[in-house]
């Protein structure tokens, strides 16, 4: 499956652009408190990664993250624009595959007409 | 080699603009190899420079359709209420109330500078490779009218928050307004929906603001309607990438309102957005009769700029059809990018239905429906198919 270096990469981008859409930006939605073992127990249950939750309801990120958008002129709704950060990472992780996918075949080929 | 790129390669005239465009040129180009190295041609924003700014169009009208169905454009303060409905209060309530609102709002505006950015940007790229006079004049004189409608659709948008910077712009928009000498008056009342400032001003503004967008629909038809294959969508990747920017930008910049315009102050200053703005600011610095003169020669060297270097590469010599040989097959005129062939009944006595017939003012000579003609009936009367292969000829043996 895994043939090159190139695979390897792509894989690696889609699991970021998964994680960052299904983990990061639904934590940013609900307010930084969204109950996710319960929400997506399926999830946590198969990728294992209950202590990542664990470790996001914990850290100082949200309040890092309120804090700035507080000093940015933000008066409401701090999960929204963190949701807008976590999409702009996912879109700019899926933008990256695109382009990688999508390399050789954009490879420009001359082909000169012949004139008969 | 088309006549356009021939001038910017050989620098007929040899004036210094002519070299600073040149050397502009070089800088794009090298830029667009860079470019071309990372993304390969297939995701190059060089390549879709006209199709970045029509991209935000988009997004504008998706997110204005959300403002707006929230959006209330009255004035009414009635004395500072605390149930008041205004469109103040109505711009506060989709900021942080509305979920998401505050994101769309956000959305809306950036991708209003980013339009503008990319227009600029867009019209640089046109200018210094040469494609914006001739055969393209069309598209340049209905770009620039659309950049000013971009902007003046812009500035609308910034009264119709209804704070203190609308309240402000408002009156310096009706003062400026009121100079002009005949119309002067009647377009401060147009503007104003009446005399002074009432809800019809806020119900004006928000016609204007929607109403001219989907004018702009028409100027654009007017732009593209010369050209063959237009790109007017980016690919997926370049649309996620715009995207993504507009988002960042609102995660790092939040838009909030000012304070709730009140008629009876007097607001002196206002936050500065360089983008839509920025005639506010010559508005202020000079006065009234120099900001109008200044403005119109500014805009009108902008829409004559085709005519004004027209000296500076030999004229276009049109693509000719030899009648003789001409089936009528049409291929040449599905393929010239420039609408320049035009099919016509043929002449009385000919084998065939159709005549290739060339539009010279729209010929760019660029050849390409040379290369279509699988029957030598179509020629570049300075180029001729014996000099083109000398030519490349003489390209191969120099290396």
């Amino acid at each position: 499956m895994i043939k090159s270096g190139k695979d390897l990469l792509i894989i690696v981008l889609a699991a970021s652009c998964l994680i960052v859409s299904l983990v990061l930006q639904p934590w940013a939605e609900l307010g930084f408190n969204g109950d996710f073992p319960a929400w997506i127990s399926w999830l946590t249950g198969w990728l294992g990664i209950d202590k990542f939750f664990n470790w996001l309801g914990n850290c100082q990120f949200a309040k890092d993250i309120q804090e700035f958008l507080s000093q940015q002129g933000a008066q409401a709704n701090f999960g929204e624009y963190a949701y807008c950060l976590f999409l702009f990472v996912a879109l700019i992780v899926a933008a990256i595959a695109i382009i990688l996918i999508g390399r050789e075949e954009s490879e420009e080929k001359l082909l000169l007409p012949v004139k008969k | 080699m088309t006549n356009s790129a021939r001038s910017s390669n050989e620098n007929p005239t040899g004036s210094a603009y002519d070299a600073a465009i040149n050397e502009l040129n070089k800088l794009l180009l090298i830029l667009e190899n860079v470019t071309n190295s990372i993304t390969t041609s297939k995701y190059n924003p060089f390549y879709y420079h006209g199709a970045l700014p029509q991209f935000y169009l988009w997004v504008l009208f998706l997110s204005g359709l959300l403002l707006f169905a929230y959006y209330i454009p009255t004035i009414d303060n009635a004395y500072l209420s605390a149930r008041l409905v205004n469109a103040w209060t109505s711009v506060q309530y989709i900021t942080d109330k509305l979920p998401f609102g505050g994101i769309i709002r956000c959305i809306h505006r950036y991708a209003g500078d980013a339009m503008v950015i990319f227009t600029v940007l867009h019209a640089i790229r046109v200018w210094f490779t040469d494609r914006y006079r001739q055969y393209r004049w069309v598209q340049w004189v209905t770009g620039i009218i659309l950049f000013l409608m971009v902007l003046f659709i812009g500035q609308t948008g910034y009264y119709l928050v209804w704070d203190e910077r609308s309240l402000l712009l408002t009156r310096m928009t009706a003062s400026a307004l009121e100079v002009l000498p005949i119309f002067g008056g009647p377009l401060k009342t147009a503007f104003l929906n009446g005399e002074t400032i009432t809800n019809l001003t806020l119900s004006n503004f928000l016609f204007i603001h929607i109403g001219l967008s989907f004018t702009l629909l028409f100027v654009l038809w007017l732009h593209y309607v010369r050209m063959t294959r237009p790109v007017i969508t980016p690919p997926p990747a370049i649309n996620y990438i715009l995207v993504a920017s507009i988002l960042l930008v609102a995660f790092m910049f939040p838009i909030t309102s000012g304070k709730m315009a009140d008629l009876n102050t007097a607001p002196t200053s206002f936050e500065m957005d360089w983008f839509f703005l920025f005639p506010y600011a010559f508005m202020s610095a000079v006065p009234l009769v120099v900001f109008w003169v200044g403005g119109v020669i500014i805009a009108f060297v902008a829409l004559v700029l085709p005519w004004l270097v027209r000296n500076v590469s030999p004229p276009v010599i049109p693509a000719e059809v030899v009648i003789d040989k001409c089936t009528g097959c049409s291929l040449c005129y599905k393929d010239c990018p420039y609408q320049a062939i035009e099919m016509v009944p043929a002449p009385a006595g000919s084998r065939f239905k159709l005549l290739a017939t060339v539009k010279t003012a729209r010929c760019s000579s660029c050849g390409i429906c040379v290369g279509a003609c699988a029957f030598d009936a179509i020629d570049l009367p300075n180029l001729t198919d014996s000099d083109v292969t000398a030519q490349i000829k003489a390209l191969v043996e120099a290396k």
